[in-house]
């Protein structure tokens, strides 16, 4: 699904990444562990384009994809969330999802995209907030809104930057459950993730990233 | 009641001026300074299609559209490199540069001596004569221009637009081409300005490059502020407001030495109080609902 070959990047004369190399099997939730500052972001940034590779080679269903705009790597397959929640907060819940699940440029909104919409909210339970602007939302609803609009356009990989981090006991249920219906339904997913709990209920493989490289397993 | 007409015309004009503005700078955050410019070009190249090739409104219209969304998208080709405070800035200079030209090229505007007997209006074989049958036309172009901003607003392409103006960095995560929609925007904002410039031209039958400087371009700006940036219908009630505002000043007795200077403070002051009491516009945002 997503191979990274021998990826270096630097800012200045910090090394973040130094040869990192990663194969991402399609179906499976693959968790990203390590300290502040071990380039985890760093790692997102490049995959979806917020960011290029001092050196090294980023490939998508075989496609290389360095290089490319984050909007276009949107559209090939690649969701992301951020670790800082962004949102369109004026917008309501519903035209964020919206607005995510648009292609066309320019197009009308019909009542069947509405519904998809809605049928976006209820995954992430958030239909009975469907017209209240994101910036009235909990954290932890914000949090939800960002993973409907993550999965609104059906995105193949999602890239989802700690889901559960400050949240409540009932909005950590939802998210996990989420996760995990997203990988029973296919879905491939890279996260950032510190929560042991959360990580043994939904990652089929824990990395650890350390000195700008990754290794299997915990720590 | 020809004075009144006469204020209704240029309240219309207005309400184009602001509702094309609202579209690049209420919704997309682009605050712009060079809508004078637009609105200019689009009354120049009426007038010198008219004046000097006989092209009757039909032809000059669209040509002035073009013209105006070609220089727009010239400008901010380049200017949308830049963000926030540095594209006001680009802007600025462009209003700059657009006022010197039609103030200089004396072989095309003739300069600060304008361009005067610019004919009527005809349409369809009719004369537009009357101020009547102006206000009309122009209350038909601005309704058009009105519904077409709303549509555009309120599709996937207006998401796109008001989301990019929170959030860039959100827009272009879910597939959203900034750059594009930001170009996009800006163009059409210019286009939709051409239109009053070319029925100012035709309504005027003179005009010279002191219609579309740069105090033209903020209380164009002003309007859509005080509107509200995001609410058409409050675009259109500021613009009432800041064009007949001034006139109704004339008709509260003031000392005849001072009148007129005092007119601009009580003017400028009740502005600051308005946007005081309206600190979001008259229409400040309503929520949207599908």
């Amino acid at each position: 699904m997503l191979d990274l070959c021998h990826i270096h990047k630097s800012f200045g004369d910090v090394r973040v990444l130094d040869g990192l190399d990663l194969r991402l099997e399609a179906g499976r939730v693959h968790t990203l562990r390590g300290g502040n500052g071990s380039g985890k972001t760093t790692l997102f940034n490049i995959v979806t384009g917020f960011l290029r590779p001092s050196s090294g080679e980023v490939r998508f269903k075989g496609r290389d994809i360095g290089g490319q705009s984050p909007h276009r790597i949107n559209r090939l397959g690649i969701g992301r969330t951020f670790q800082d929640l962004r949102l369109a907060l004026q917008m309501s819940a519903l035209e964020n999802i919206l607005l995510a699940q648009e292609r066309r440029m320019f197009a009308l909104t019909a009542a069947a995209d509405v519904r998809r919409a809605e049928a976006t909210l209820e995954r992430v339970a958030l239909s009975h907030q469907r017209d209240t602007p994101a910036g009235e939302l909990s954290y932890g609803q914000q949090k939800l809104l960002t993973l409907g609009c993550c999965i609104a356009n059906d995105a193949e990989l999602l890239l989802i930057d700690e889901p559960v981090a400050g949240i409540d006991k009932d909005n950590f249920r939802k998210v996990t459950t989420l996760v995990r219906e997203l990988r029973n339904g296919g879905k491939t997913i890279l996260q950032i993730e510190h929560h042991p709990s959360y990580i043994e209920e939904t990652s089929d493989r824990v990395l650890w990233m350390e000195g700008g490289r990754l290794r299997e397993g915990t720590r | 009641m020809e004075y009144l007409l006469h204020l209704l015309i240029l309240v219309g004009v207005y309400v184009m001026l602001s509702q094309s503005l609202a579209l690049s700078a209420g919704f997309g955050g682009m605050i712009s300074l060079a809508h004078a410019g637009f609105y200019g070009v689009g009354a120049y190249t009426a007038a010198l299609l008219a004046v000097r090739c006989g092209a009757p409104f039909l032809v000059a219209l669209p040509m002035a559209m073009v013209l105006s969304g070609m220089l727009a998208l010239g400008v901010a080709a380049i200017a949308l490199r830049t963000v926030d405070d540095y594209f006001v800035i680009c802007t600025l200079g462009i209003q700059v540069v657009v006022f010197s030209l039609m103030n200089n090229w004396m072989g095309l505007t003739r300069g600060p001596l304008g361009i005067p007997g610019i004919p009527g209006i005809r349409l369809f074989g009719m004369a537009v004569e009357s101020k009547v049958a102006f206000l009309l036309l122009v209350a038909v172009l601005a309704a058009l221009i009105f519904v077409a901003i709303r549509k555009l607003t309120t599709s996937s392409f207006g998401r796109t637009l008001r989301a990019l103006s929170e959030d860039e960095i959100f827009a272009k995560s879910l597939g959203k081409n900034v750059y594009l929609t930001k170009l996009t925007a800006f163009t059409l904002g210019a286009m939709f300005a051409a239109v009053p410039g070319v029925l100012y031209a035709h309504y005027i039958s003179y005009i010279d490059p002191t219609s579309f400087t740069l105090d033209e371009s903020i209380f164009i700006l002003s309007i859509v502020i005080l509107g509200g940036m995001r609410n058409l219908w409050g675009s259109v009630l500021a613009a009432a407001f800041l064009v007949l505002l001034p006139e109704t000043l004339r008709f509260v007795g003031m000392p005849g030495a001072v009148a007129a200077n005092l007119r601009q403070v009580v003017y400028g002051g009740i502005l600051v109080l308005m946007m005081f009491r309206y600190s979001r516009g008259f229409g400040a945002e309503r929520r949207q609902t599908c």
